[in-house]
């Protein structure tokens, strides 16, 4: 206000940004009002009536889990069984990385088409950048998007290891049954794994985002029983270490 | 505090006098340095409140249980280390993290001595149990509104996957996640940047198309605090066409306050950028902003969460090209809306209307408006009030009575100098800036400003203890007024 003063006035407009000092007094309100929000955990519970006290079990095929209200019940479905691969039953956050993953393992041919042009695509959806292999996009995704070495929903392929209908048996595959709880990969195999019973419902391919196909119990759909597991580059103490851990409501094998 | 009792001391017992007199030696000659430092530290209490209370993080924490009982430090590395064998007893361990979290940083910081802490949390975050998840979720929330060291770490090592969970289509967990996010993009620049990077823009946009509100709020809140302060990122969100997302929620209903308030504040900090007012006129945002400010004038108590930003944003708009004060002015009810905020029981609202005001005076219709309408006597009346809202007082008068004759000729039969001139006396200089501009042009423009300033105000005394004032801009100002017109004053008074 002072470098405008001349001699004489002229018309002058300002601009203010958010800290400037005459907003402090409504920025400090507004923040206090602001602050303390509380999470309304009540807002979606529905109360069950009697008939359902014990629970809902969870219904899909080798999930032994039992949920105690509908909410609970929608959010351990949605993030355990819905974007899951029903090939190999690892399990997504987003049905984005659960299409990448059965375009890039799943596709018969998508080897094929790899090896004639950049097909690994990166992992934003926005971002469309294209590589040669997966260790290509590692190193944009770190590099480029700041993502952690570890990422856990996303790994290397180091060989081609499927085989052209889909069955996938690797030579490292271990034969137990894959644990119907999420599986995540990451380079470095975490802590947590286990290696118990039961498998993940899986969907039929091509649902697409957010069309939720019809749902069939893995073993009502075409493709054979399978319950490969892909391992690789385990570290052998970790594993050690993961299989001597006891995991709640999964069963050891 | 008596330099006498010195005196005294130095003959008695060597010990016990070199310790009294140090103690009074002490006080005599550092009471000034310990007032001194009193102050600094009482200052920098106040000044580390502020920051706390302007600080754009939340925590969140569960209406009611910040009556339970305070968890301790102890407590905390107990529940850290049990987090380390899996198992039920983990849902127990990370509720009480996270309520300890939110009752400070100290906590966190306690959190983090654990060795590999974090990993195990984001471990189970982005583990098998749903439920666990989401109270890892939680914890992650409030870490990431700690301190600057506490936001970097979960952004380095946990935003990827907080920012693939937005895609999830878990409105409990997307709404954790945006919030957390929004949390970190208020922290700092470089969490801004690492967020810009890691593709936090495009699902922030699908966020807000989600039919659960806290989702949709969450988002905004993160966007918000994204906008802030970088106009990269701005640019980034209006190519994501975030205008047309952002539309939808602008309807104020009892149930829709919270959005409408975080949207607008990103409508705000859009506006600020000034790049992108086109945009925000021709998708109709102005008008709607405006239609919403004219429904809230008459909402009594004015609700503040979303009068301010809506408010601001208008300002803003408006201290773009004239253009936009017109397409605005197009709602015949907006001054009068004005209007009635500038007898808001918000005081800040009557501020910030005050410099609305000023930024939509570029425009002669309203000029007119203002100064031959109702408003003139509100903002007359706010110029005896405190220094803050004197000044934007000033300043919107300031920018009516430069265009001209007619409007100047009016203010001062609308007694414009009479409250004006007594303000000669302040010791603000800006104020003093103001008030002296405004003094100069009455008395230039119009053909009783001159007298009314002198004869019935006694303005010559007030600019005369102003010709020797220790600002120099002020000196000149003052000096400039007498010499201009009353110089011939001054010579009949030398001649006499």
């Amino acid at each position: 206000m002072c470098e405008n003063y001349q001699l004489s006035w002229t018309h002058s407009k300002r601009c203010l940004e958010h800290s400037h000092p005459l907003f402090e007094e409504g920025n400090i309100l507004c923040c206090m009002l602001a602050k303390q929000l509380p999470f309304d955990l009540a807002a979606d519970e529905e109360f069950l009536d009697d008939s359902e006290s014990n629970g809902i079990p969870c219904g899909i095929s080798g999930c032994n889990k039992i949920l105690d209200s509908l909410t609970s019940y929608e959010l351990h479905y949605n993030s355990t069984h819905r974007n899951a691969c029903s090939q190999c039953k690892r399990n997504f956050p987003t049905s984005h990385l659960l299409d990448i993953h059965l375009l890039e393992w799943h596709d018969s041919m998508f080897d094929l088409l790899a090896s004639k042009s950049p097909m690994y695509q990166c992992l934003l959806e926005l971002c469309g950048d294209k590589f040669w292999n997966s260790k290509d996009r590692k190193n944009h995704m770190i590099k480029c998007h700041k993502f952690p070495s570890n990422y856990r929903f996303e790994r290397e392929k180091r060989q081609k290891t499927e085989s052209k209908d889909g069955e996938s048996m690797e030579v490292n595959t271990s034969r137990e049954e894959v644990s119907q709880n999420r599986r995540v990969f990451s380079y470095k195999v975490p802590n947590q794994i286990c290696f118990g019973q039961g498998s993940a419902l899986g969907f039929q391919r091509g649902r697409g985002r957010g069309n939720k196909g019809p749902k069939k119990h893995w073993h009502q759909t075409k493709k054979g029983k399978n319950t490969a597991v892909d391992i690789e580059s385990v570290d052998m103490k970790e594993l050690a270490q993961a299989l001597e851990a006891p995991k709640d409501g999964a069963m050891e094998n | 505090k008596k330099p006498s009792g010195s005196l005294s001391l130095l003959f008695g017992r060597k010990e016990s006098g070199m310790e009294r007199k140090s103690q009074y030696k002490h006080r005599a000659k550092n009471v000034a340095k310990i007032r001194q430092r009193h102050k600094e530290e009482e200052l920098a209490i106040r000044k580390d409140r502020k920051e706390k209370l302007l600080s754009s993080k939340r925590f969140r924490f569960i209406d009611g249980e910040e009556l339970s009982d305070e968890i301790s430090h102890d407590e905390v590395l107990s529940a850290a280390r049990s987090l380390q064998k899996p198992g039920p007893h983990r849902q127990e361990n990370l509720r009480t993290l996270r309520q300890a979290f939110s009752q400070g940083t100290a906590y966190i910081d306690t959190f983090f001595k654990v060795d590999n802490a974090l990993n195990l949390l984001v471990g189970i975050y982005t583990g098998n149990d749903s439920a666990q998840q989401l109270e890892a979720a939680w914890c992650i929330t409030n870490i990431s509104a700690g301190t600057t060291d506490h936001s970097l770490a979960i952004c380095k090592q946990v935003a990827p996957y907080l920012v693939t969970y937005l895609s999830s289509g878990i409105p409990q967990l997307q709404d954790q996640s945006a919030w957390t996010l929004g949390n970190l993009a208020g922290d700092s620049a470089e969490c801004r940047q690492l967020l810009q990077a890691q593709g936090i823009i495009p699902p922030l946009m699908q966020l807000l198309q989600s039919p659960n509100k806290s989702v949709v709020q969450s988002a905004a809140f993160a966007l918000s605090n994204l906008a802030k302060e970088s106009t990269d990122i701005c640019s980034e969100m209006i190519k994501a066409s975030v205008i047309q997302h952002l539309l939808p929620h602008l309807s104020f209903s009892t149930e829709n306050v919270s959005v409408l308030a975080e949207v607008s504040w990103v409508l705000t900090y859009l506006a600020t950028s000034g790049l992108f007012l086109e945009e925000l006129s021709t998708q109709g945002v102005i008008t709607k902003i405006v239609s919403l400010l004219v429904s809230l004038s008459d909402i009594q108590p004015h609700e503040p969460q979303i009068v301010t930003p809506l408010l601001r944003c208008l300002g803003n708009i408006c201290s773009g090209p004239d253009k936009y004060t017109l397409e605005a002015k197009q709602n015949a009810e907006l001054l009068p809306s004005l209007c009635k905020f500038l007898s808001s029981d918000l005081r800040h609202a009557r501020k910030e209307t005050l410099w609305v005001l000023s930024n939509m005076t570029g425009d002669i219709d309203v000029c007119k408006e203002v100064t031959f309408g109702p408003i003139l006597s509100h903002v007359l009346e706010q110029v005896p009030a405190a220094f803050d809202i004197k000044s934007e007082a000033l300043y919107l008068l300031c920018n009516l009575a430069c265009h001209g004759e007619d409007i100047c000729t009016h203010l001062v039969e609308s007694k414009m100098l009479q409250v004006v001139v007594p303000v000669l006396k302040t010791h603000d200089v800006e104020v003093l800036n103001l008030a002296l501009a405004l003094c100069e042009m009455a008395i230039r423009m119009t053909p009783n400003g001159k007298n009314i300033f002198e004869k019935e105000c006694e303005g010559m005394a007030k600019l005369e203890a102003l010709e020797y004032h220790s600002n120099e801009a002020i000196r000149t100002a003052a000096n400039h007024i007498l010499d201009m017109y009353y110089g011939d004053k001054e010579e009949e008074v030398k001649m006499t």
